[in-house]
């Protein structure tokens, strides 16, 4: 018998017994989409911890950093040139660092990092009004949280005011060199930093002399960051990217879909149990019929086969409506939960995609359903194959 | 005249295991059934008759004894074969019709051609043809249960004939109908085997039906007691008796049936008998042998 008959047959079967059909795939239904629900939960908000901890260009960025007195001699303009000349490098952006003093403010000592404002995206740093600095060499800061309140001050009204720092730092000769410079508040920082941080345009020190702190730099795509890092390894420089940390994020989500996972194939397996039934059911009851198809012809491997079909038919139907309505579920509380977020608090509070459903995970599911409701087909079919048909002809 | 049998069955038994008794169903029965023939198998329930129509079409083996059709013994076929056997060679109809109940009476009939894998198209094409000689037309598209007993009777008639088939295996067609139902049924089955040359085996308890038979088999208690041969068997006398729309088709003289069944027997045996509406037979021969292949 073609492939071609045996659905059909198989499908005329199901139409048959519409409320049992309905019943039987609404089980593989709520399986399928409980597992849909809860993983592109899980997968979502893996997405929103990465995103929201880090940017993705700061996924393709290495830090080379100086482990001592020593090798920071070596982190100068000579060292970017040669950077930025290996293969796949977008950007090559030194920065210092100094500490400072304030006039007026006895015993505050906050950090200054002095960076390239043209290469401000680097550095993944977020603003309270997305403001950056005017230009390559303008005497303005952002400063963190807590260097306000050190100050004294809020974090609206600090905008726009001057305060005079005292910069002092190392020059490339091992003399400690100061500078005095006054400086604007552009911005503040978004972030929860114990520390007292400001950051300057690299411009404004120039005149300092020092060594770099580190350099950034940013390759074109992510994919390349593993190759670029062993290239500036083997030049004897120690390195870091953010990938140590979005690694831990991943493991831990990885076990937090599996558990998910888990819960749902139970839901699942619950729903293959129901498939066995009805095909067990609709055995019984179809005995004579499949005696019938025999003593006209029908192998018993076409007899089996229909009940697969009808298994997997079942398993298709529940997987394909599952996954839809998992998602529906999803995209529904999505937005239900960005419109509550939207009206209770600021724009940067509102999650955005909570859902994420990859399209490997979304067809590999409607197989794993395929495959569950089959299999729960297989005892059925083979008892349908093996039924000796002069017993089920004496069925009257 | 050496006459090859379309059915050879030697020395053939069945015995059967009801808890420690021991039933004998079918004792030593040899017999042989040739081309065209019209043959009826006569005797009270429970002697046997079934049995050895199920062995035949190759639903159980014998305990002893073997059946040859066309010279192959249906002991040396595995499962699928058998269900090739059953689809190609064998027609069967039943007391109860055996109808599927899920299928209208198109995908009835040619439901024996979906398991030999032809077309939709043609399916439903031969199943029209077989429709029109069993005079159904009108009823294509009805379930079973939307018919009469004969009517569904008829139905079940077209899908044994189908694939073709060399010998139809009839178990008491007539059992479960009114009398004119019967009458129409036997009519067919009748005609069938004057117009087109098939071998037809009827199953009956009901004597009236011995007057259209070729030969008669008498059986009681699983053994064949006598063989009758009829030399003047009787066709249908269709004085105003018929309602089948396609009576006429079915209506033959005893002349042409004897013409047939001289060519029947120089028919080669390999060759199947032709049914007047078959489907080109070529392409149906080409089915086959795609068949086979798988
Ligand atoms: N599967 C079976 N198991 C046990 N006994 C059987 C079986 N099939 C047939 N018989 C017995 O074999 C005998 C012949 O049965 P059957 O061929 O059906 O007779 P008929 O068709 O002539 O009425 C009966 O006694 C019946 O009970
Ligand atoms: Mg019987």
């Amino acid at each position: 018998m073609k492939i071609i008959d045996v659905l059909r047959i198989a499908i005329g079967n199901l139409m048959r017994n519409k409320l049992r059909t309905f019943l039987t795939v609404s089980g593989v239904v709520v399986g399928i989409s409980t597992i849909v629900f809860l993983v592109t939960l899980g997968f979502g908000l893996q997405k929103l911890v990465i995103r929201k901890t880090t940017n993705l260009e700061a996924l393709k960025v290495i830090t080379l950093n100086s482990k001592n007195k020593e090798e920071s001699k070596n982190l100068n303009a000579t060292l970017v040139k040669k950077l930025q000349d290996i293969p796949n490098v977008d950007v090559v952006t030194p920065s210092y660092y100094f500490s400072a003093s304030i006039d007026g403010y006895e015993g505050l000592a906050p950090a200054i990092y002095a960076i390239e404002p043209s290469h401000f995206e680097v550095y993944d740093l977020k603003t309270k009004n997305g403001k950056q600095f005017t230009d390559e060499s303008a005497k303005e800061i952002i400063v963190n949280k807590k260097l306000v309140d050190d100050l004294k001050e809020d974090q609206n009204t600090i905008i726009g005011k001057s305060f005079k720092f005292n910069i002092t730092g190392i020059g490339q000769d091992d003399s400690t060199k100061t500078m005095d410079v006054e400086l604007k508040v552009v911005d503040v920082l978004n972030d929860e930093s114990p520390g007292k941080i400001g950051y300057s345009p690299f411009k404004v020190f120039a005149d300092m002399n020092s060594n770099y702190y580190n350099i950034k730099i940013k390759v074109k795509t992510q994919e390349q960051l593993p190759e670029v890092k062993k290239i500036i390894e083997s030049m004897g420089f120690s390195t870091s990217v953010i990938k140590n940390q979005l690694s831990a994020i991943n493991l831990a989500f990885a076990i937090i879909n599996g558990i998910l996972g888990a819960f749902g194939m139970v839901a699942l397996f619950v729903a293959a149990i129901g498939i066995f039934n009805t095909m067990t059911i609709s055995l019984l009851e179809r005995t004579h019929e499949i005696g019938v198809m025999k003593a006209i012809g029908g192998r018993d491997k076409d007899c089996s086969r229909i009940f697969t079909a009808e298994a997997a038919t079942i398993g298709l139907m529940g997987g394909t409506f599952g996954i839809t309505i998992g998602w529906g579920i999803g995209r529904l509380l999505e937005v239900i939960i960005n419109y509550l977020a939207s009206k209770a608090g600021p724009a940067d509070q509102i999650p955005g995609h909570l859902f994420y459903t990859p399209p490997i995970f979304a067809i590999g599911v409607v197989v794993f359903a395929f495959l569950v409701s089959t299999f729960a087909g297989i005892w059925p079919a083979r008892r349908a194959s093996r039924l000796n048909p002069l017993e089920a002809l004496r069925y009257e | 005249m050496a006459k090859a049998p379309v059915i050879k069955i030697n020395n053939l038994s069945k015995k059967f295991m009801l808890g420690d008794i021991e039933v004998q169903a079918l004792q030593s029965v040899s017999l042989e059934i040739y081309s065209g023939e019209f043959i009826v198998f006569f005797g009270v329930s429970g002697c046997g008759k079934s049995t050895l129509m199920s062995m035949i079409a190759g639903l159980q083996p014998p305990s002893t004894g073997s059946i040859l059709i066309r010279g192959e013994d249906l002991a040396k076929l595995d499962s699928n074969e058998l269900a090739q056997h059953r689809r190609t060679k064998i027609g069967m109809v039943f007391q109860a019709f055996n109808l599927i109940q899920t299928m209208n009476v198109v995908e009835n009939i040619s439901l024996p051609l979906a398991f030999a894998r032809i077309s939709k198209g043609r399916r439903i094409k031969r199943a029209e043809n077989l429709l029109e000689i069993v005079g159904m037309s009108k009823y294509k598209n009805r379930a079973p249960n939307q018919l009469s007993g004969g009517q569904q009777q008829r139905i079940a008639i077209a899908r044994s004939l189908v694939a073709n088939p060399w010998i139809m295996l009839a178990d008491e067609p007539t059992g479960n109908l009114d009398s004119k139902s019967a009458d129409d049924v036997m009519r067919l089955l009748v005609s069938l085997n004057r117009k087109s040359k098939r071998t037809v085996i009827l199953i009956t308890h009901n004597p009236d039906y011995l007057q259209f038979a070729d030969r008669v088999f008498w059986m009681q208690d699983g053994k064949v007691i006598k063989v009758e041969a009829n030399a003047h068997a009787v066709t249908f006398n269709e004085k105003g008796k018929s309602s089948a729309s396609k009576a006429d088709s079915f209506s033959l003289d005893n002349e042409s049936k004897d013409e047939s069944k001289s060519e029947a027997l120089e028919e080669p045996p390999a060759e199947k008998p032709e049914t007047a509406p078959a489907t080109p037979k070529e392409t149906e021969n080409k089915e086959e042998e795609a068949e086979v292949k798988n």
